[in-house]
């Protein structure tokens, strides 16, 4: 199946991972994800409705290594891609939430495993986190970690993440939304 | 806007607001009956459109939604079926014409005939339609003008009495490097026929591009939907109401077998019933056959005019698969018109290929941030960590698409009709959809295909990529399920879409396409509704309904 969605196979593609986990949910439910991640997107103190401060960060920990944050391009976690997990979380993927956190106790497990002093995921080193990563990248729960903070962070700042334009930065989209030509090399070219 | 009562009798009851929806209300409407048009979803004005793909497709915010109006689909009448949202239309006033990505193409005349100027395909119901293109032509030049339509003639196009109402919408990048590859392999590119307007237009201005058009409404009014040109004249005469929110579950009919209204729920999901003198379907190619087999009577067992057994069959959605390109430089195609360029060179059906059916290319870009971080990359391409991120950035500004836009065979097991069982959130029978592309359908996909990818490569594109799979189980398109005929037998409707069985029920949508032309039905669809509404106007002015 091709990577690239079109119009006709994203359902399909996104079947599985987007239809069924995001439509059979109440509007008003969205509604107050919309507002509550409206009011963090305009810098108030985050409030997690159903994560803890210890499963927010190890989660963002995650988020950061999926779109890692550089010195000159941010990432997930600039763009707050853990307000949407979290908000999602508590309204209208709540269906998702004991998969999430079992598996994110069972990421920890892991690093417990490994011995040393961290007990968490977020208290690794980066290179080590990535290890750990690797290992899980093909389960359903990394899966379902990295599609949230794929949403967390490219999705409309109406959802809570891509704060700021975050995740448009970071493709070089400028969301001005009226342009007049040339758009791009190739036709200022043409055009002379 | 005119508000009937609840009690009062309306000269023509439309159910379905869309491309043909609302075309047919403002001809009616001006030329002097009440119209009273029954639509599913919302109404939703210029400012409250949002550049929010989550929204519109994660969401389904304006479109069937598979929790709501659930399908069952099976791929082929050998298979059994599973739930699987498998038809997509919008429910909000304009419907598709405020959604659609405006690619306008008329169909050419052998779109009419082809059944006879090139053999029937053994196993299909290919056959010709009851009306030529040059019966045709003077309405899609009407749509086209009374809609805003902005393009250029091209080497391939049918025969036109009148050139485009505004000039072409500026190439991009990705049209410039299609046109280029195109022209490399001696081929003919052109620009594209699209339902945007180029410049100022009938009140309306020209495209901004905001590069948000396939899938969303226009924040501008520049895209040419019935919501921003023919609904608004319609309410404008006094003589129509759209009345939103109401889901009709049956067409009603008498003794003597005439309808005589719909029966609907409000947005409430109270069901009243609304009286008509005539009633003419435009709920698309798939809520239109299922209202049909909904409707069922002691009169009609079988379903609402369907003495041939057709209603919902012959199903076709059009082909359509997306080829990916990357290039050295910034294209930015993410801003303006999803499409500046197009070929028609294998528009035809050519018998040297070894199979039936023919299509178009274009260039575009499927380029909603998300879009493109969810599936944008090459196959192979890392998911996740700094590579995976690198190459989204270097990526995005360069890549484009070539889309390719082909025939379906009318197949008469590809169809709609009801579960027996499953019901939708009003308890209304779920549609079911059977539906495997002809073996022919997707060789002319994969022929194009291939030629898409040769085109970006003679352009000089770094890298390109093609779909692994062709088949397809999900339909934007909904054509042929109720098709126009003069034999009552092998139609629906005659070519005037009065309905053989029910002399004042009349069928205008994608539902009486006959065959599907090469991918892009919109125009024929309201090139079809302006026809039609001046012959029904005719009809009642003479008392012939």
């Amino acid at each position: 199946m091709s990577l690239h969605p079109t119009r006709r196979d994203f359902l399909a593609l996104g079947g599985a991972s987007a239809i069924t986990v995001w439509l059979g949910t109440d509007p008003r439910a969205f509604k107050r994800a919309l507002d509550a991640t409206r009011s963090a997107a305009e810098g108030h103190p985050v409030q997690f409705e159903v994560l803890t401060a210890e499963q927010a960060e190890d989660l963002e920990a995650i988020a950061a290594q999926i779109i890692p944050s550089d010195d000159d391009v941010p990432g997930a976690r600039e763009a707050k891609a853990i307000v949407f997990i979290d908000r999602s979380l508590a309204s209208f993927a709540s269906g998702q939430l004991d998969q999430i956190l079992e598996g994110l106790a069972e990421l920890n497990g892991r690093v417990v495993a490994r011995g040393g002093e961290a007990t968490r995921f977020a208290q690794l080193r980066a290179d080590d986190q990535v290890t750990l990563l690797i290992e899980i990248e093909d389960t359903p729960f990394f899966w379902r970690v990295r599609s949230s903070t794929l949403v967390g962070t490219f999705a409309h700042p109406n959802w809570g993440g891509n704060h700021e334009g975050t995740g448009y930065e970071i493709l070089g989209f400028d969301p001005r939304f009226i342009w007049q030509p040339p758009f791009g090399e190739y036709d200022a070219e043409v055009r002379g | 806007m005119r508000r009937f009562r609840q009690d009062e009798t309306v000269d023509f009851l439309i159910v379905g607001s869309g491309a043909a929806g609302g075309v047919m209300a403002q001809e009616l409407a001006q030329a002097g009956f009440t119209v009273l048009v029954l639509e599913q979803g919302p109404r939703l004005e210029a400012a409250d459109f949002e550049h929010d793909e989550y929204k519109y497709f994660w969401q389904s915010s304006l479109n069937n939604r598979s929790d709501l109006q659930p399908t069952m689909f099976r791929a082929g009448p050998d298979e059994d079926f599973r739930r699987q949202q498998a038809v997509v239309y919008h429910r909000l006033v304009g419907g598709g014409s405020v959604m659609f990505t405006s690619n306008y193409w008329r169909f050419k005349p052998i779109d009419f005939n082809e059944a006879s100027a090139m053999g029937t395909v053994p196993g299909t119901g290919l056959v010709d339609w009851p009306i030529t293109y040059e019966e045709l032509e003077p309405y899609y030049t009407k749509a086209e003008w009374d809609l805003g339509v902005s393009g250029t003639p091209g080497p391939f196009d049918p025969p036109r009495s009148r050139g485009y109402p505004t000039p072409p919408l500026p190439v991009k990048s990705g049209g410039v490097v299609f046109e280029r590859g195109a022209r490399a392999l001696g081929l003919n590119p052109q620009p594209a026929p699209m339902a945007i307007i180029s410049q100022a237009y009938k009140g309306r201005p020209g495209c901004l591009h905001c590069g948000y058009c396939s899938g969303f409404g226009c924040e501008h009014r520049a895209k040419s939907s019935t919501l921003f040109t023919t609904i608004p004249v319609a309410e404008a005469t006094g003589r129509c109401e759209i009345r939103t929110g109401a889901y009709v579950r049956k067409v009603e009919i008498d003794r003597a077998g005439r309808t005589t209204g719909a029966v609907y729920f409000d947005q409430d999901k109270v069901e009243r019933f609304q009286a008509a003198r005539a009633v003419v379907l435009c709920a698309n190619g798939a809520e239109t056959p299922r209202l049909l087999l909904m409707s069922k009577s002691n009169q009609f067992a079988d379903g609402l005019a369907n003495s041939s057994g057709l209603v919902g069959k012959y199903l076709q959605f059009n082909g359509n698969a997306s080829t990916s390109g990357v290039f050295e430089r910034e294209m930015n195609n993410w801003k303006s018109v999803m499409v500046t360029r197009m070929i028609w060179d294998y528009y035809d059906t050519d018998p040297r290929r070894g199979f039936y059916g023919g299509g178009g290319i274009d260039s575009r870009f499927w380029g909603f941030p998300l879009f493109f971080a969810t599936g944008g990359l090459p196959p192979g391409s890392p998911t996740w960590g700094h590579e995976f991120k690198r190459l989204l950035r270097h990526n995005y500004p360069r890549s484009m698409n070539a889309d390719v836009h082909t025939t379906s065979l009318p197949v008469e097991s590809n169809r709609i009709d009801l579960d027996p069982e499953g019901v939708d959130d009003w308890g209304l029978p779920m549609m079911r959809v059977t539906y495997k592309d002809h073996d022919d359908d997707l060789a002319i996909m994969k022929f194009l295909v291939d030629k898409a990818v040769e085109i970006m490569d003679a352009a000089g594109a770094v890298e390109t990529w093609k779909p692994e799979s062709l088949q397809q189980f999900v339909g934007y398109h909904l054509l042929g399920t109720c098709r126009m005929g003069n034999d009552a037998t092998s139609s629906i409707v005659d070519k005037y879409h009065r309905t053989h069985d029910v002399r004042n029920l009349f069928i205008c949508d994608g539902s009486s396409l006959v065959t599907g032309g090469r991918g892009q039905p919109t125009c024929t669809i309201q090139a079809l509704a302006y026809r039609a509404s001046e012959h029904i106007a005719r009809f009642a002015r003479r008392s012939e309904i």
